[in-house]
């Protein structure tokens, strides 16, 4: 049960915020509580403006290494014939460019600034869950430098960033393994920041900052959010595949073996299409923060441009075929994805049109971010042209594998993702970094990148019309690629010098203050990341403040006053305990304080273990990655037992204005809920993939299962569905049995859920195994095996939440009261149960599976 | 549910009324009609060589449910925006809250509309499995 949030009567006449002495006070509390640890103890930090800063530096840096591959193949490819670098190695830099620029920059950078930047627009002092940031932190460093250090090795990946089977299954060394292991590694990183984020949005709003006057850009993280649990599954279930059909020989991609490398380009692209949108939407999102401040007027057609970030959203998912094209799939299909391909450039438009009307709405001031958007939008037309051109099947056949497409793509991402982020750290340099960059440096910066940029890539279109084909090592001379080739790689080192004098820029201006102070707010932006102060202060928002429009600080020439003055919920840390204010979904209403971690190093150390299980099975080391994982379990159960569901010390609390709060929430009203059910929607979307895989067997076989088949008899998969509903049955009794005050029958419960759970796992291991299904046999035993190990993985897990649930009962953590565990672990089996009945449904009830008619 | 509806006493603590799952109803719809036409049509192309010749036929079919479809759940939202037309979706007040999201439900409708009906298209003229 939680206790309601109550309101008294507040007198604006008797603020105790009028009280100077008491202000400071507070301003000292808040201070100590937010400081970071000092040392080597601050690897420990868990706030989102150091997190955010590490994870942006990080990802600044991989961009950089991956734009030095860029470099150094221009320079293989500047003449024809050339022997600068050996084809492996020109394949493995092509791949890392590819795959790096993707995995470890454009993504990254999206959750790093989301991180570093969300929690002050919307007005929470963090994000819900500090330690989960800084867990993804560090499994995206560890993957990240894994990942890009193979090449150092010379034991990269050669098969091209989206690594297609049978060239990449069959790929000698340990390439490939790095690619999957060490980006799968990277991806449950993004799951973590998609939690994170879509919680924060939704919950840690400002009071007031209803859904209809949030920045926009809450509105693009949110789509974003989402799009990534819809995408970067498809791309772990084909991961899984994949690595089980290098390490062990399932032959899921071996079409001698009832497999298909298509499979993999499915689900390669149903992530790989979404991916362009969630690393476009965030970067565009920047835009939709910098215009309105740049002409000082509101944003014109935000309901259109939230229109165009929710529909873009939804369309991208229906694009991914037009990247096979050219793989032979039946006329109507192409067709379909060529006019879903042709209506996603209607929203994007709505949404640049919807820039241009602000643009002509004010006045536009020179200034540097608004130069980078100029640039960007130029740019990612031209890109967005050719992305039409490319739509239209007969002319990608054409241009297929060609340079054509290099530089569509580059047009695309360049100028939809690069350009904004730069304009972006021109614009939020003064709250991040202290101080304005360069105005001179910027210039040159701006129109070396322009240039640069465009003389790169603008002959690509003519060598690919010409037939030079991507991801050759080099070209024979006298068929006129030569002159446009030296070009490109002329407007290469351009192009890199002027990321250099960004680079070179912000790093000087770290170590010594080149320019002065900017002040606070120097942009006069009306939006309340601004509201940071001068110097910069750890506590993210001095207190909660009432908003009541877009443009808070535009709006209300008080508002800054009221805000230092600590005029908000929560002006106060009189406990000593970092906290911030949730709020309802739609209107803003608070309803809960939610008490927030303080720096832990358990975030860190699960991700050392985490690192060690992904790492290490790429040189086969089985034991100690075993070893790794069972570190890495102590580790988030130590941090799960340490910070998640505390009792607090009291009920309900004052959070100020005449507001009482409770203190702790359980069930549908808790965040850690909530971060259940997007993680296991995630997880949903994984499994419907592997489903997927089967019914796409299913399509291009003419018998399936195949002729000769072991039959499973129905004893084991019928025990297993029972024990999975009876683990379901008991931890729904479980949480009645907790509310009605029974411990003693909730514990039972809880034990009978745990071996139910570990019943049905087992059981639904042994149906295939007592058939004889073999899984290097064929893909059909293969995929009933895969299916069967995802469900009983996810038994295993349920039945670890019960004991989890069961220990936090034998010392007195669960009660009517405080039950947010059990609630958590009974939607986990409300999620794990039906993935276990589905699989079963499949394995048995199939035609011609044996059970079926 | 645990959550006490009755007790909070000042306006500003009420919980919401309404929710965001409006705004999705129909791109969702999209969704599901594009699954629908593409996964008939690739299982007709490799497995049903009787089915092939109704290819047209059922897609024109789902195409006419799932733009009703679009419509009927549009509807609540279209009430809502014709009950002040004028009113401003900028306004931070639960009413100017509900006009924004009926706008943009009806405008994302709109969207939806668009890309279901160029969805149909193939099946006019791009009926073959090769």
């Amino acid at each position: 049960m939680n206790p309601p949030p109550q309101t008294r009567s507040f007198d604006p006449a008797q603020d105790p915020q009028d009280d100077p002495a008491l202000r400071e006070a507070q301003e000292h509390r808040l201070r100590q509580v937010w400081a970071s640890p000092t040392g080597w103890r601050r690897l420990f930090e868990t706030n989102n403006s150091t997190i955010g800063l590490w994870y942006t530096a990080t990802a600044f840096s991989f961009f950089l290494f991956a734009g030095v591959l860029a470099l150094l193949m221009r320079v293989q490819l500047a003449q024809p014939g050339a022997s600068f670098l050996s084809p492996g190695v020109y394949n493995q830099a092509l791949t890392v460019h590819g795959s790096a620029m993707m995995f470890l920059f454009a993504v990254p950078m999206f959750e790093a600034i989301a991180m570093l930047l969300m929690p002050q627009m919307i007005g929470a002092r963090d994000l819900p869950f500090p330690r989960l940031s800084a867990f993804g932190f560090w499994c995206f460093l560890f993957g990240g430098v894994f990942f890009w250090g193979s090449i150092l090795f010379n034991a990269a990946p050669q098969s091209g960033w989206f690594m297609y089977p049978p060239m990449a299954t069959r790929e000698a060394g340990i390439g490939a393994d790095v690619w999957l292991l060490g980006l799968s590694f990277i991806e449950v990183a993004s799951i973590a920041a998609a939690v994170e984020l879509i919680v924060g949005v939704l919950k840690c709003r400002a009071p007031g900052m209803r859904i209809n006057v949030m920045p926009l850009y809450g509105w693009y993280v949110l789509v974003v959010g989402v799009m990534i649990l819809f995408a970067f599954p498809p791309l772990i279930a084909g991961d899984i595949l994949f690595e089980l059909n290098r390490a062990m020989g399932w032959p899921f991609f071996d079409a001698a073996k009832g497999g298909d490398p298509l499979l993999w380009q499915h689900l390669f692209w149903i992530f790989g299409h979404p991916e362009v949108y969630i690393v476009f939407l965030p970067s565009i999102a920047l835009a939709a923060m910098i215009v309105p401040t740049i002409v000082r007027t509101p944003i014109f057609g935000y309901s259109w441009i939230v229109l165009a970030a929710v529909g873009t959203g939804f369309l991208s998912f229906g694009l991914w075929v037009h990247h096979m094209f050219t793989t032979g799939l039946p006329s109507i299909s192409i067709g379909f994805f060529s006019a879903a391909s042709q209506a996603v450039a209607l929203p994007t438009g709505v949404q640049l049109f919807c820039f241009i009307a602000t643009l002509m709405l004010g006045r536009v001031r020179r200034s540097l971010p608004m130069l980078w958007i100029i640039g960007a939008f130029a740019i990612f037309v031209l890109g967005g042209l050719t992305g039409m051109m490319v739509a239209v099947a007969p002319f990608d056949w054409v241009a297929h594998d060609t340079y054509f497409v290099v530089a569509h793509l580059h047009y695309v991402l360049i100028g939809g993702m690069l350009f904004p982020i730069i304009a972006g750290i021109y614009y939020y340099a003064p709250l991040v970094l202290g101080r304005t960059l360069s105005e001179r440096a910027g210039r040159w910066a701006f129109w070396l990148g322009l240039v640069g940029f465009n003389v790169t890539f603008f002959p690509m279109h003519f060598t690919g019309l010409s037939g030079m084909p991507r991801r050759v090592a080099t070209y024979p001379a006298g068929i006129g690629l030569e002159t446009l080739n030296l070009i490109s790689t002329i407007g290469a080192f351009i192009f890199a010098f002027a990321i250099g004098i960004i680079a070179a820029d912000i790093l000087l201006g770290l170590f010594r203050k080149r320019t002065g102070d900017a002040g606070r707010n120097p942009w006069g932006a009306g939006t309340l990341e601004w509201l940071a102060e001068r110097p910069m202060q750890p506590w993210g928002m001095r207190c909660a403040p009432e908003v009541s429009s877009r443009y808070p600080l535009w709006d209300d020439p008080d508002f800054v006053r009221r805000y230092d003055e600590g005029r908000g919920l929560l002006p106060d840390a009189r406990e000593g305990r970092r906290e911030t204010v949730l709020t309802t979904v739609l209107d803003a209403r608070p309803i809960q304080i939610q008490r927030l971690p303080a720096p832990s190093p358990l975030p860190m150390l699960s991700a050392i273990g985490l690192a060690g299980l992904f790492i290490f099975p790429t040189f086969h080391w089985t034991i100690p990655a075993m070893i790794s994982g069972a570190f890495a379990a102590v580790f988030v159960l130590a941090w799960l037992w340490t910070g998640t569901n505390d009792i607090p010390e009291a009920p309900t609390k004052d959070a100020g204005r005449g507001i009482t709060l409770p203190l702790h929430a359980s069930g549908p009203s808790s965040i850690g809920w909530w971060a259940v059910f997007i993680t296991m929607t995630g997880s949903s979307t994984a499994f419907a993939s592997l489903v997927f895989a089967y019914f796409y067997y299913w399509t291009i076989h003419p018998v399936w299962p195949p002729a000769g088949t072991p039959v499973m008899s129905a004893f084991w998969p019928g025990i297993a569905a029972a024990a999975a509903l009876a683990h379901w049955a008991s931890m729904f009794a479980a949480r009645r049995a907790t509310d009605r005050s029974r411990p003693g029958l909730a514990r039972l419960a809880m034990v009978v859920g745990a071996a139910t759970a570990l019943l049905s796992a087992s059981a639904l291991m042994l149906g295939p195994w007592s058939a004889g299904l073999d899984p290097k046999s064929h893909a059909y035993p293969a995929t009933i095996w895969v299916l069967a190990g995802w469900s009983a993985a996810h038994l295993l897990l349920g039945m670890v939440a019960a004991l989890y649930c069961l220990a936090r009962s034998l010392v007195g953590r669960i009660s009517a009261e405080f039950d947010g565990d059990l609630w958590n672990a009974t939607l986990f089996a409300h999620f794990t149960v039906p993935t276990v009945l589905v699989t079963l449904a499949v394995m048995r009830l199939f035609p011609g599976s044996g059970g079926g008619p | 549910m645990s959550r006490d509806k009755t007790s909070a006493d000042g306006a500003e603590l009420r919980p919401d009324e309404g929710s965001l799952f409006g705004l999705i109803l129909a791109p969702t719809t999209w969704a599901l009609h594009f699954l629908a036409v593409y996964g008939l049509a690739a299982v007709a192309c490799a497995r049903g060589t009787k089915l092939q010749p109704a290819i047209p036929i059922w897609i024109g079919g789902l195409t006419c449910v799932a733009l009703l479809a679009i419509i009927l759940v549009s509807l609540p939202a279209w009430r809502e925006f014709q009950r002040e037309r004028n009113r401003r979706t900028d306004k931070a007040d639960p009413e100017g809250r509900a006009h924004f999201l009926a706008h943009a439900a009806l405008l994302l409708a709109g969207l939806s509309l668009f890309a279901t009906a160029l969805q149909a298209l193939p099946a006019l003229f791009a009926v073959s499995c090769r």
